[in-house]
């Protein structure tokens, strides 16, 4: 098994503090990676998806919904905010560290990305933090922009 | 948003809340009508009142979904006279000459606020403005139904129409104080004015059903059933709900037992007037009463729906007030809440991934979605 770097949280840990705040989550520790699925649902209007995140030490932990699957707003050509392999951007390089809790950073990240993902599909534009993602004006367009 | 119901209360309510008057045009309308209160009494007639009756009154306005809608605004001109001493003509008459005076005043001042048009119509005075129009309806106090219940004329009717606006208005401000958070706010401001910043539970009710009934109507005007019904069978049907959405259902559900049979006849009273019938006409066009009803399918359908949405996701309950609604008040009450959780910083994450300011779990810390990159790295 890889060793822990100096500061960073044991992934032994890692899942048990998943597993205490999100009680359906499954996943396993094995050759150095989490691989951890978990249903999410961020409001009761929402979807309940399931998201998958792998993670090892010296990685960027790598979060993908694989269901139900991701689909774009009518105007779009691709989803905001969203890595060309189809995992989620999430937080700027360095505002993530492996001495933070997973449960307490990366999955409520992903639960509001999952909010602003459907918000974006009605509105055309992504709300949350992060660069401007909004989708070019229909020709004839229903409302002023806020 | 800890349920369902909250969520759909709020986007409901930001959807109603674009039609809503806005503040800005409610203060100029009030400045526009006193100012002719304040004008007709000082011109020679004294005792004349002008007040507002109806939505405006009620604070249930819709604005009308036509492009370029105005917001109509009914107001009362009560001259002190006896109906023995007048006819429906000559007071039609009288209110018309001294708001021709006044707006020619105005003119002969400069004033650039005088009214772009008056025009005669069946039951009243039509002063034009930009954004909304005054209906003055000429009245006479009725002296079977005092203090607050007037007569009032109609062109095409020989009989004086009977009424009591204000008397209306008394009971449906009682109704809406079933909700005691409401009522709480009215014991902390004692002016005695129809102005409620802080809509109720009741008045957006209101404001949802008209909206539902003018969009479902918009190419039949005639078979529309009127506000007036509508709003007296929800402030009957209302039992206090605070949070909107219960409230509709709540409404919807109870509203029915309210349309009564008496005699043969369809029958739902004027809870100030309990001689006048909403639902008259019911008796002498059946299809109106038939219109009535596909209305009624129509939104407790549409509301029994959204019910049953939970973990739907919001693009399809989106879709779903889209088709019962106009799309744009509801795109705007979307937008509104993407923007108030886009600035959120204290929600928590509840054990199935609930983000809420309430929730037990881990406070979030800030972070910002990265852009999207040439190449996934570390």
């Amino acid at each position: 098994m890889a060793s822990t770097p100096p500061r960073a949280i044991n992934l032994g840990l890692q899942m048990a503090a998943i597993k205490a705040v999100l009680p359906a989550a499954q996943g396993t520790v094995r050759g150095g990676e989490l691989v951890c699925t978990v249903p999410l649902q961020p409001t009761p209007v929402s979807r309940r998806y399931m998201a998958r995140i792998a993670y090892r030490h010296r990685h960027r932990p790598r979060v993908t919904i694989t269901d139900p699957p991701l689909t774009l707003h009518p105007r779009a050509t691709a989803l905001p905010h969203v890595y060309p392999g189809g995992d989620l951007c999430l937080h700027l390089p360095g505002e993530w560290k492996e001495s933070m809790l997973l449960v307490r950073t990366i999955l409520p990240w992903t639960s509001e990305w999952l909010l602003h993902y459907e918000l974006w599909l009605v509105t055309g534009r992504w709300a949350g933090s992060g660069h401007d993602h909004a989708v070019p004006p229909a020709t004839q367009r229903p409302e002023d922009p806020m | 948003m800890d349920s369902l119901d909250q969520m759909l209360s709020m986007l409901l309510d930001g959807a109603v809340e674009v039609l809503d008057i806005s503040p800005d045009l409610y203060g100029d309308a009030v400045e526009r009508y006193e100012e002719v209160g304040t004008w007709l009494a000082e011109h020679g007639s004294p005792g004349w009142q002008i007040y507002p009756q109806g939505s405006f009154r009620l604070g249930t306005v819709v604005r009308p979904g036509t492009p370029g809608g105005e917001y109509d605004i009914d107001l009362v001109c009560r001259l002190p006279l006896h109906h023995e001493s007048t006819t429906q003509e000559r007071l039609k008459q009288r209110v018309g000459e001294q708001l021709v005076a006044y707006r020619r005043w105005k003119k002969d001042q400069g004033h650039t606020d005088a009214p772009e048009s008056l025009e005669a119509r069946r039951r009243c005075w039509t002063l034009g403005y930009p954004g909304f129009h005054l209906d003055v309806l000429p009245a006479i106090p009725d002296d079977e139904h005092l203090p607050t219940g007037i007569r009032l004329t109609d062109k095409d009717l020989w009989e004086w129409q009977r009424s009591n606006p204000i008397g209306y208005a008394d009971w449906f401000r009682g109704r809406s104080e079933l909700s005691t958070r409401i009522l709480e706010k009215r014991h902390a401001n004692v002016a005695d004015v129809p102005i409620w910043h802080v809509r109720s539970p009741l008045q957006r009710v209101v404001q949802i059903l008209k909206w539902h009934c003018m969009i479902m109507f918009a190419n039949d005007p005639d078979n529309r059933p009127p506000s007036i019904l509508i709003t007296t069978l929800a402030g009957h049907a209302y039992n206090g709900e605070e949070d909107l959405f219960t409230a509709v259902r709540s409404v919807l559900d109870n509203m029915p037992r309210f349309i009564k049979k008496t005699n043969g006849k369809w029958w739902v009273a004027n809870p100030a007037h309990e001689e006048e019938n909403f639902t008259d006409k019911w008796n002498e066009y059946p299809e109106r009463r038939e219109a009535f009803n596909a209305w009624f399918t129509d939104i407790d359908t549409t509301m029994s729906e959204l019910a049953h949405m939970e973990g739907k996701g919001l693009d399809t309950v989106y879709e779903r007030l889209a088709k019962s609604f106009d799309r744009a008040p509801v795109l705007h009450s979307y937008k509104r809440y993407a923007a108030s959780i886009g600035a959120a910083t204290d929600n928590r994450m509840g054990a199935t991934g609930r983000l809420s300011p309430t929730a037990a779990g881990p406070r979030k810390p800030s972070h910002t979605f990265y852009g999207q990159h040439s190449s996934a790295r570390d």
